[in-house]
């Protein structure tokens, strides 16, 4: 037994002494006149009890007063016990499978040593006693329910492998949290407190301090992994210079975790082939390098690689990818009315590349599973039916199924407000449109619908997003108001078509490990193969909207979704194709310093080889027996 | 309850010690003497003086003057000799009651001394009512102004007056109040002692006053129900009503035990020391009624008839 606060105790050890002084101030007798006390005196004779110490001895009353007083100073020290070794404990194993885990630690790496330990510990589970196992990177996965079976458990670790990503302890402890409860709630009959739980944590400590909510679990750290050199890429962008076109510029950065001065080289390879190498000299310890590069071999798949020539105990963090799309431009439709000035203003647009369709060409279009245009500009016309899938941007004309088309009109409409926070309004004032525009329609909010421009009726210029359709709307003919010739006019169509359509092309994109891939195509699209870097195929289905979706990224490296447009189902049309890389890119998983105290719900936890004891307070124990004590004090007070 | 506030009660006027209904009862008993006694006058007691009574005794000759009418005419027929016969003369008894009256009587629930004094003046007049002399002698420090041995029913009120103004007062000392009393009053017949022989010199020694050649000695021990089992609870300081002496307990359980031994024990030596001297030990309490005591409890022990 150990004391939580035996100092704090020692204050209230003087209280014993007290009492026994108080106890002799306070034995004011009751004074009796008896007929002799002849008989009395005989029976004290006889039991002597004039001498101190048998007074002490004859003295219940103070001695259950000094028991309890002493009791209740025990409680106070709050007695603990190190319960290790007590029956009916649940232990959640919460082990790292993250990025960092794949280091070398000696012969293996620190996931083989985190298994190792895990083992041991379940081996030395008491009989009566269960456990789960979760491991976790990004995300937590309960690799087994509470079971009391070791063998269960010992294979459950025997399986875990690496997820190269970060690591956060949020989801684990959630995860752990839920498993306790829900074996408490299924154990009916069975009593199982709190503190009958322990999460044990495996790691080498690289994720972010958690501070802790709902279910109280106790958890412990075993620290896995030694300090050990790293050095690695933690960052890498690219994007295509617009105004030299084929220009791609590559940001990459490397850093140094170890304690000594690295150096190595810096690769850069596009579709396989290196197109840009460098040498990274003496990046001192802590320090990082970073390089821009340019190259003109335009749009495809970007890697990164670096060349430590030091030391290097994890491998994962030496490579990254980047997908950069070919430089196309934006495509836009015109549809409708003649607006000179509309079309001049669009056609100044950088990237932009306009086409007039007649309005009944659009859906005819649109439902043959062509590439779609980025964007759909309509004016003084709108569809009978919205289509989807593709942004819209209407002038003059309400698109069909948000506001209705009989909507009010307003003339000459006072200027109220507009949002200034909205990247579509971005450096623009709609004050010389104040009583200028001759004829508007009114567009009342609605859900989905956020009013940009507002006049006392209701919006003049509005966002919609409903069920796949989103768009911008103006709601009054542009040659009806003096606001083609102001200079928020180009603005406004260079904001709308940037936030109406993705730039996703013209930069690079990649994912981090066990985020989802998305990747869209053509609706006609039943299947589409998705090759893994780890070699692996899978044959994915795109949902209604034509969306692939995939979740299983744990492996780095590019993933390569590929379909064929089903109309052209001819053997001569290539299959269509997008690269998605997913990348590591975390400089907390890259260095390897291990973290010796875990922060978990507000607690400095040491890190420990050996499980740790979880100490179990006794205080309220201690403090029912002082209770007992008392009572019986009591009782034997007012016993006649 | 002090000694003070006590000796205030004892000497306030005491109830009729018997009353009307109780005489009444105890007409017809009468004292009982397993010994020949002497007494002054022809009474209803057997005395080993020869004289003249119903119960015959012996025999002696005949000279000048005796009463005729006690010649055995038989024995002269056989022998031709004149025989006189001899009766056990019946003499009177005389009944010498000791009454402790010291400060440590008038305690107790119902008070010690005035349950002697009704089982005194029970005996007084059961004994005036059989023709027998009774002398009545409190004591406490020292034998007090005795009432001398009465005899006559006459007497009997005179008797209980002289009870019912019976003085509680001083230290028990029964030794010397026991030893003046043998010396110049004792006499022969019955003699009984009432006392709750709680003398811190002791009783042994004063008990041998009492017995002795001629006398047949009782010695009533009388004690009240908070002597024998007292209801204490706490710390306590208990002052001796007599001399003011303390003694401190905290009462336990075991305490209490220990005191029952220690009067358990007490009644065994006064038992004892009584039957080495041919006394006859009666124990009481006051809970007991006295009426029991006396018309159940003594006549079942051979006291009275």
């Amino acid at each position: 037994m150990t004391w939580g606060n035996w100092l704090g105790a020692l204050w209230f050890l003087p209280v014993l002494p007290a009492i026994v002084v108080l106890y002799f101030l306070r034995l004011k007798r009751r004074e009796i006149v008896v007929s002799s006390s002849l008989l009395w005196s005989r029976v004290l004779e006889e039991r002597r009890v004039n001498s101190p110490f048998q007074r002490f001895r004859n003295s219940l009353l103070l001695i259950l007063q000094l028991l309890a007083a002493a009791v209740l100073i025990a409680a106070l020290a709050r007695p603990e016990i190190a319960s290790t070794p007590a029956a009916n404990r649940t232990h959640v194993l919460l082990i790292d499978v993250s990025a960092s885990m794949a280091a070398r630690a000696g012969d293996a790496t620190r996931l083989a040593e985190a298994k190792r330990l895990a083992g041991h510990y379940i081996d030395a589970l008491p009989a009566g006693e269960r456990g789960a196992v979760i491991s976790f990177a990004r995300r937590a996965k309960a690799v087994t329910p509470v079971t009391d079976d070791r063998g269960v458990l010992a294979r459950a670790v025997a399986s875990l492998e690496v997820i190269p990503g970060s690591s956060q302890i949020d989801d684990a402890m959630g995860l752990a949290q839920a498993l306790v409860q829900n074996y408490l709630a299924l154990s009916v009959g069975e009593e199982l407190g709190v503190g009958e739980a322990v999460a044990v944590v495996f790691s080498d400590g690289g994720f972010p301090a958690w501070p802790g909510e709902g279910f109280p679990l106790p958890a412990n750290y075993i620290q896995v992994g030694e300090a050990a050199s790293n050095s690695g890429v933690v960052a890498l962008a690219a994007r295509l210079d617009f105004e030299r076109p084929g220009t791609l510029q590559i940001y990459t950065e490397v850093r140094n975790f170890s304690t000594q001065p690295a150096a190595g080289f810096v690769s850069i390879l596009q579709d396989g082939l290196e197109v840009k190498a460098a040498r990274a000299d003496a990046i001192e310890a802590g320090g990082k390098w970073s390089r821009s590069f340019e190259t003109d071999a335009g749009a495809g798949l970007i890697e990164v690689r670096w060349q430590p020539e030091s030391d290097d105990a994890l491998e994962l963090d030496n490579r990254a990818w980047l997908a950069v799309g070919a430089q196309q431009g934006i495509k836009v439709w015109r549809i409708g009315a003649d607006n000179f000035l509309l079309d001049g203003a669009l056609a100044v647009l950088p990237n932009v590349e306009v086409t007039r369709v007649a309005a009944a060409d659009v859906a005819p279009f649109l439902l043959d599973g062509r590439a779609p245009p980025d964007l759909l500009v309509w004016n003084r016309v709108a569809p009978a039916e919205l289509p989807r899938d593709v942004p819209q941007l209407y002038f003059g004309a309400l698109p069909p199924g948000v506001w209705s088309q009989e909507a009010a009109t307003i003339r000459f409409p006072p200027i109220v407000s507009w949002n200034r926070g909205h990247p579509v309004n971005r450096y623009l004032t709609f004050g010389a449109l104040d009583q200028s525009i001759e004829e508007a329609r009114v567009l009342k909010p609605a859900p989905g619908v956020e009013l940009l421009l507002e006049t006392s009726e209701g919006g003049l210029i509005a966002t919609y997003s409903a069920a796949g359709q989103r768009g911008i709307v103006v709601s009054f003919d542009t040659l009806q108001s003096n606001w083609p010739v102001q200079l928020s006019f180009p603005l406004f169509l260079y904001n709308a078509v940037a936030y109406l359509t993705t730039a996703e092309g013209a930069t690079g994109m990649s994912l981090r490990c066990e985020e989802l891939l998305t990747v869209r195509v053509p609706r006609t699209v039943k299947t589409c193969e998705l090759h893994r870097p780890d070699g692996r195929r899978d044959v994915v289905e795109p949902d209604a909207t034509g969306t692939v979706r995939y979740a299983d990224t744990n492996a780095l490296g590019p993933y390569l979704v590929s379909w064929r447009p089903a109309v052209a189902a001819s053997p001569d049309i290539a299959d269509e194709q997008e690269v998605i890389p997913v990348n590591l890119l975390a400089a907390r998983e890259s260095d390897l310093t291990p973290v010796t105290r875990l922060e978990i719900a507000g607690q400095q936890i040491s890190s420990s080889q050996q499980p740790r004891p979880v100490s179990r307070e006794y205080w309220p124990w201690v403090l029912a027996l002082a209770l007992l004590v008392v009572c019986v004090e009591w009782n034997f007070y007012h016993r006649p | 309850m002090t000694a003070s506030s006590s000796r205030a009660n004892s000497s306030a006027i005491r109830p009729p010690l018997l009353d009307e209904d109780f005489l009444a009862r105890i007409e017809r008993l009468s004292l009982v003497s397993r010994r020949t006694v002497s007494g002054r006058v022809r009474g209803e007691r057997r005395s080993r003086r020869r004289g003249f009574s119903n119960e015959f005794a012996d025999y002696r000759d005949y000279v000048a003057g005796d009463d005729l009418r006690y010649l055995d005419w038989n024995i002269y027929g056989r022998l031709e000799r004149l025989f006189v016969k001899l009766f056990h003369e019946e003499e009177d008894l005389t009944l010498s009651i000791l009454i402790d009256a010291s400060d440590s009587m008038a305690h107790g629930e119902p008070e010690k001394l005035t349950y002697a004094l009704r089982v005194a003046a029970a005996l007084a007049a059961i004994a005036i009512t059989s023709g027998d002399r009774v002398g009545l002698f409190p004591f406490h420090t020292e034998l007090l102004p005795p009432l001398a041995p009465q005899r006559g029913r006459h007497n009997l009120p005179r008797i209980l007056r002289y009870l019912q103004d019976v003085p509680a007062g001083g230290e028990t000392r029964l030794e010397p109040s026991l030893r003046t009393f043998s010396s110049a009053f004792r006499r022969r017949g019955m003699v009984v002692l009432i006392s709750d022989l709680l003398d811190p010199v002791g009783f042994d020694a004063a008990l041998r006053h009492i017995g002795g050649r001629g006398v047949e000695p009782f010695v009533i021990h009388v004690l009240s129900p908070d002597e024998i089992a007292p209801a204490l609870t706490g710390d306590l300081r208990l002052v001796d009503c007599e001399n003011g002496s303390a003694v401190e307990i905290s009462v336990t359980r075991g305490l209490l035990s220990a005191y029952q031994r220690t009067v358990d024990g007490f009644r065994e030596a006064v038992r004892q020391s009584a039957s080495r001297r041919g006394i006859v030990p009666l124990f009481t309490s006051t809970a007991v009624p006295f009426d029991q005591l006396v018309l159940s409890y003594l006549r079942t022990r051979g006291v009275l008839k």
